[in-house]
This record gives C-alpha cells, structure tokens and sequence, in this order.
C-alpha cells in the first residue's frame, strides 16, 4: 500500500500552518525575558517593528526563489555567487540551524528538568527527546506537514487560553510610561526577536514545494507573523500586567509565573504553568523536528542524494553532542547569542545581499508585478 | 514458508511489545504516600539557649553561626474510610542553620519521607528575623523554587512564629491552610489579603517599592491577622492598624468591601455604618514648577448596614439619605487623610504615589526619583468622595 502522507507539495495555506509552529512555544515562554530587559515597556512595539524586518526578509526570500522557479537555494545559488561561495553560505545556513536547535533543545532539557523531572538528568531528557524528534525528521514531507498542523491546533488553543486567563491579574499603570521612547532599545529588541520569528527560513529549501495557484504566498506567510505577534503580545499584556517591567526583568520565566499566579477564587483551578508547559512541548517538538528535515534536505540536495534520511540522523547526533555542550550557564547565554547574531546576519544581510546581486545581474526577475 | 507480510506484521507486534518494557511508568514520579507536604513555614531568630530546640535540630555548616531557626508544619497524611471526616494532622520539624536551603535540606533527616514544598500555603516570619536580616534573604529560596506557589501568604508576626505551627484550627483543617485562607477572604477582611502574598512581595522588591504584610498574632487557641507590616523596601518599619490599612486600601482603590462608620448626627451615642462594594479611585498627579501634589477622585456605592439607633430613623428619607452620604464621604477622606498622615511620617509609600508619578509624569520622576524618601513626606493630597446608598436593607 503506497504512503498516504508522502507528499512533495504543500499550499501556501499548508506553509503558513508549518512556519506558524516553529519557534513558537519559546516565543511565549522565554520572549518576555529576552526582550523585556531591552525594549522595557515598549517592548510590544519591538515584536511588531521585529515582525515588520523578519517579514520583509522572508518576502526577500520568496522574490529570490521567484528568480529561479522550481529551484531551491542549492541548486541556484552557484549560479548567483560561484560554488565556493555557495558552500560557505550552505553552512552558514545549517551553522544557523544546529547551533540554533542545539541551543533550544539544550533549553527544553534545562526547562524539563527543572521544572518538570527534577531527578531526571537533562543527558537522558535531550537524548530521549532527540530521538523522537529524530524519528519525526526522517519521515515525508507530507508527515512532517501533518504533524505539524495537528500539533499546532493541539497546542495553540490551550496555550491561547491560558494567556488570556492570566489577564485577571494585570494592572494598566504597569504599561505606563509611555513616554519617553527609548528607541535604541526598540530597534535592540526587534533585531533580537529573530529567534521568535524564525521560521521562514524553510522557504530556501521548501519554495518549490509549494503550489502556489491558489493562494497568495506573501499573504499567508503574513498570517503567520499576525499569530506569532498575537501569542507575542498576549505573553507581554499578560507579563508586564501582572509583574510590571522590573518584575519581568528578573524572571527566568516569567510567562510560567504569570499563568502561575492565576487563581480563581471558588476553584481549585491553580499552578496552570504545568499546562502552559504542556503546550509548549508540541511546539518545541516540532520546530526541532522541521530544521533537522531542512537541514538533512539541503546538504541532500547539494551531495544529489535522494534519501535524506543518513543526514538527519547525522544531524541528530551533531545537535546532540553541541547541547550537551551547553550545560554551563554563562556558555548558553553566549551560544543564545552567538545563534541570535547568526540568524539576524542571514536573514537581513546575506540572503538579501544575494538578491541583490540577482537583481543586478539580471535586472527584474521575470515574476516580479 | 511465512510471507513477507506476515514478518512485518510480527516484526511490528514484537516492536510493541518490547516497548512496553520502556512505557511502565515514569521513573521520575513521586508518589503521594512517598512525600511529606510542607503546608507552613516559620522563620525565627534561633534562641539564645536551647529553651525550644533540641541538639538534634542543627547540623555541622563548619563552624559558621546558626542564626536562624526554620519550622516546617508537615501534613500527617493517613488513610480516611468512606465518609469519615478526621481532622488534619500536622507535625512540626525545625532546625537552625544560617541558610534557609541547608536548613531545609537538613530537616529531611528528621523525616522518614522526602519534604514537598509545592503545597506550602503560608510562610509566616517573626518581626525579630525580619529586623535583623531584613526580608529579601529570608524568602529568597520561596521565590527561586519552582515548585513554590505563586499565591502563598506570607505573614509577619511580633511573635515567635515557630508556635504558629502548633496551631490547631477548629474547622479541621490543617494550621498552614487555614492561616492561608483567612487571608484569601478580600472582601470580609480589615487588612489587605491581597497584593499581599509571595508573588505581590516579589515584584515589589524587584521594583524597589516598599512592602507590606499581614501581621498575625496568636493568643490561647485563637489566632487574627489584625494588622500590617510595613517595610521600607523590605526593612522593616513598624505595624499599621486596620484604620490606617482600610485609608490605604479606599485611597488605592482596591478596597472591596469597606465597612465605613460615623456618628448618627441626631444620636451622637450612636453610630451608622456603611458597607461599600464598589469602588473607582483615580489619582492623578499635578506638577506645578518644583511641587508635586496629588488628587484622589473616588466614587463609592453601598448600602446602610447597620444603625445602632434605628428606631428613631426612617432610613429611606431623602434627608437622612442625603446627611449620611455627605457624612459616610467626610468619614472617607478623614481616614484617607488619616493613612496618608501615617505613611508619611513613616516614610513609607504604600500609597503607590511614586509608581503613578513614574507611569505618569516620568519626566518629573526622573528629576526626583533619588531623593523620593525626602519628597514624599511633603507632597500634598486633594480627596473628593461622592457616596451613593443604594439599599438600606431589609428594615427602614
């Protein structure tokens, strides 16, 4: 009997669902921490001016795979700067991808671990969860895609409702000041919410997979950002309502103490951060799952493999021994911004510095409007 | 010959099986015969002598002093039968160390089960400890464990809090659970239950903001929380009383269900009470050159509760309507005025003016934030109150 889920095609509706996953857990969970500190009490105008640059940089990415239709990233990038090139950008680009995986599996071993089976060894939490996600990453595409949007109606709606719940404990004046804006903060803030964004990225390797009859693909890749900035701003209402900005700033969770602090009087409904934490771990699972798939795909392609599957079990075990090296605190907050740097300089320098030598070399692609 | 379905099929069944193996249960659980809930805890100084401990309740920390004393109420758990209703049983293990985590640590060994500290519902921290190594240290350890509530009361007591422990409630319940709840009662209590607890204290230290806590006291077999504790950020300065408490609350307007009395003006023997259950404050800050003053416009609705001579009055009449409302407001301000007298001499700003300055007028807070402690005593407050009866209950 053929495989029902084997596909090699996706809708832009079916690439919003797939990039709406990735990441998005942490963005609810570790954003406010990360941004807070910058941005202050404007860091809400950070997550939008953020999703403004990262969307103008995904659009970026889908003008340039509309260059060479049918191409992914590794087949027309020697065509642009030379095959050498090509390969540094490949592994720059799966640099990003397993230095930023390792850091986030590191982190939900760490989050697991401490919050969760505290006699457990965070070894045995990542291998353990390595493995399935291993086991996620050399499935089809057409699973991978499955999967993801059954994790993400299963995961987004309890994730939503706790947010809003945790809002019977905000308070407006901890919005406030307003005034003054700190605006190097603001435009701080936005470059370092790629982490929350990234996602967009699969569209290097997964632009000719998606049909695009019906559609607009900008449109939907829109609708993504627009759930990823509503989960956003629903945690930052629910954080610095309830906590105010310098609460915030001293909090590793501070999403988890807010959903914690929820209590309604008459119930016995309490530590609902045991749910939250809950629908984090679908999302987590599958942002792993879908980079080691793009990762194996690319250097795939660029052996002229059929068969991804020997890579992503290679990648599997890279990303395992990196996390693991990860256990120091101080090295994990280098590693965070080490993979932060990385991410932003791809995804607004070197991508975008690629479309513009296309640009100069062959004038209007034949599919610009 | 077996086909080459029929391997598969075993191939897969042989798979689920020897999963199974794996898929027993998580090896990280914790039973609950296994734990012992930690329901209280007291913080006191230790003793000079050895009048309440015992030489078992301290350890080797190499020589370093021993401070403290930590008492945690452990929840005696056993079996009930269907429809048997047994008091709670609680036991009391203390020890004496410097830190809260070695103390705790240590007290596992005067335990046969692990102690669990997800269920704690009070902490309760004697005036002695606090004033001796202020407040952050002391529930430092409560705000970094993850398995802390967010929600637990913390309580400050010019007692020794060990004795807290030995408390047995008459409901039943358990000493920790009780002490908690009598402060989740926001709307039937003179002091502040609320914006109180380990969550509220631990944002408010973050933010640099003075802190207060209810203040319980035990007597015989009877406990109250009776009053508040305040903190200049988390020193300690001295307690409040529920007068001053309830002026604090109406002028934040957190206030749920203030009871506000006055004298009956025909009857100056008597008394009137009112009982508010809406409240909408808004302070606003008014910056005129160098001065800093505030307004407070507060809107309060209610009923007549009680009147101590209510065969001579005909509680309905627009007259005594109209009297009592404009007396039930002068009540108000007196007592907001009353709070804001003693937060002022005190020092301490439990009235949020700094917070609203910073949200509002951050220029202005910016200019005098360093010098705060100065400015505050000085600053100059306005109150309107507008009261409207809106039932006398079931008699005129």
């Amino acid at each position: 009997m053929g495989n029902l889920e084997r596909r090699t095609s996706m809708s832009p509706a079916q690439f919003a669902l797939l990039f709406a996953v990735i990441g998005t857990g942490t963005a609810v969970l570790v954003m406010p921490a990360t941004l807070v500190p910058v941005a202050e009490q404007h860091t809400w105008v950070s997550v939008i001016l953020g999703a403004g640059l990262y969307f103008l940089a995904g659009t970026i990415f889908i003008k340039l795979g509309d260059c060479f239709p049918g191409e992914s990233i590794v087949e027309y990038l020697p065509r642009i700067w030379g095959s050498a090139l090509t390969v540094v950008t490949l592994v720059i680009f799966t640099g990003m991808i397993l230095v930023q995986t390792s850091v986030r599996v590191q982190s939900f071993g760490r989050e697991i671990v401490f919050f969760m089976f505290d006699r457990t060894p965070i070894e045995v939490v990542i291998l353990s969860f390595l493995v399935v996600c291993t086991y996620g990453a050399v499935q089809d595409l057409g699973t991978i895609i499955r999967m993801a949007q059954w994790l993400l109606f299963l995961s987004a709606p309890p994730m939503a409702a706790l947010l809003l719940l945790s809002m019977i404990n905000i308070q407006f004046i901890n919005f406030f000041p307003i005034w003054p804006v700190n605006i190097v903060g603001i435009v701080k803030g936005a470059i370092y919410s790629w982490p929350y964004y990234w996602g967009y990225e699969v569209l290097l390797i997964l632009l000719p997979s998606i049909n695009r009859r019906t559609t607009n693909l900008v449109a939907a890749m829109a609708s993504s950002f627009l759930f990823k900035i509503s989960l956003m701003l629903l945690a930052l209402i629910s954080t610095i309502g309830s906590m105010t900005v310098e609460g915030v700033k001293n909090i590793i969770y501070p999403t988890l103490l807010a959903v914690r602090g929820i209590e309604l009087p008459g119930t016995f409904i309490e530590r609902l951060d045991n749910y939250l934490l809950l629908s984090w771990i679908p999302f987590g699972y599958i942002t792993i799952v879908i980079w080691i798939y793009i990762a194996s795909v690319t250097w795939c392609q660029y052996f002229g493999y059929k068969d991804h599957r020997p890579f992503a079990l290679i990648f599997s075990v890279v990303i395992y021994i990196a996390s693991m090296s990860l256990h120091d605190f101080s090295i994990y907050l280098n590693m965070v911004e080490t993979s932060r740097l990385l991410g932003f300089g791809f995804s607004v320098l070197i991508i975008p510095a690629a479309y513009v030598v296309v640009r100069w070399k062959r004038g209007r692609c034949k599919d610009d409007k | 010959m077996i086909s080459k379905s029929s391997r598969t099929v075993t191939g897969y069944i042989v798979l689920v099986l020897i999963s199974t193996l794996l898929l027993t249960g998580c090896w990280d659980r914790h039973e609950i015969q296994d734990r012992s809930f930690v329901l209280a805890v007291a913080v006191d100084l230790a003793d000079e002598g050895l009048e309440h401990s015992t030489k078992l309740e301290t350890f080797a920390q190499g020589g370093t002093p021993k401070p403290l004393r930590l008492s945690l109420q452990v929840l005696a758990l056993a079996p009930q039968t269907r429809g048997e209703n047994k008091p709670s049983k609680t036991y009391v293990i203390s020890n004496t160390g410097r830190s809260m985590h070695e103390m705790l640590r240590d007290a596992n060994g005067q335990n046969s089960k692990p102690l669990w500290f997800e269920h704690i519902q009070s902490i309760i921290i004697s005036e002695a400890a606090v004033r001796k190594f202020g407040l952050t240290p002391l529930i430092d350890l409560f705000r970094r464990d993850a398995e802390v509530r967010w929600r637990t009361k913390v309580y400050i007591t010019p007692q020794d809090a060990r004795q807290f422990l030995d408390f047995v409630p008459p409901t039943g319940e358990a000493g920790g659970i009780f002490m908690s709840n009598i402060s989740r009662q926001e709307k039937d209590l003179h002091i502040a239950g609320t914006n109180t607890d380990l969550g509220a204290t631990s944002v408010r230290l973050d933010n640099k903001t003075d802190v207060v806590l209810p203040a319980i006291e035990l007597s015989g077999k009877q406990i109250k929380v009776n009053a508040m504790a305040v903190f200049k950020k988390d020193k300690f300065v001295e307690y409040w009383d529920e007068y001053t408490i309830k002026g604090a609350k109406l002028l934040l307007g957190i206030e749920k269900a203030a009871l506000i009395a006055f004298q009956c003006p025909l009857h100056p023997d008597e008394t009137v009470v009112f009982e508010m259950f809406q409240q909408d404050t808004t302070v606003t800050p008014h910056i005129e050159g160098e001065q800093i003053s505030f307004t407070v416009d507060i809107a309060m609705r209610g009923n007549i509760s009680e009147i101590s001579c209510s065969g001579e009055h005909d509680a309905t009449d627009k007259t005594f309507m109209d009297k009592s409302e404009a007396l039930f407001a002068q009540e108000v301000q007196r007592n907001i005025e009353h709070s804001l007298r003693v937060m002022q001499n005190a020092g301490v700003d439990d009235a949020g003016f700094g917070r609203n300055l910073k949200a509002y007028e951050p220029k202005t807070w910016a200019k005098i934030k360093d010098r705060w402690d100065e400015v505050f005593p000085t600053i100059p407050l306005t109150t309107h109150v507008r009261v409207s009866i809106q039932n006398t209950g079931e008699h005129k």
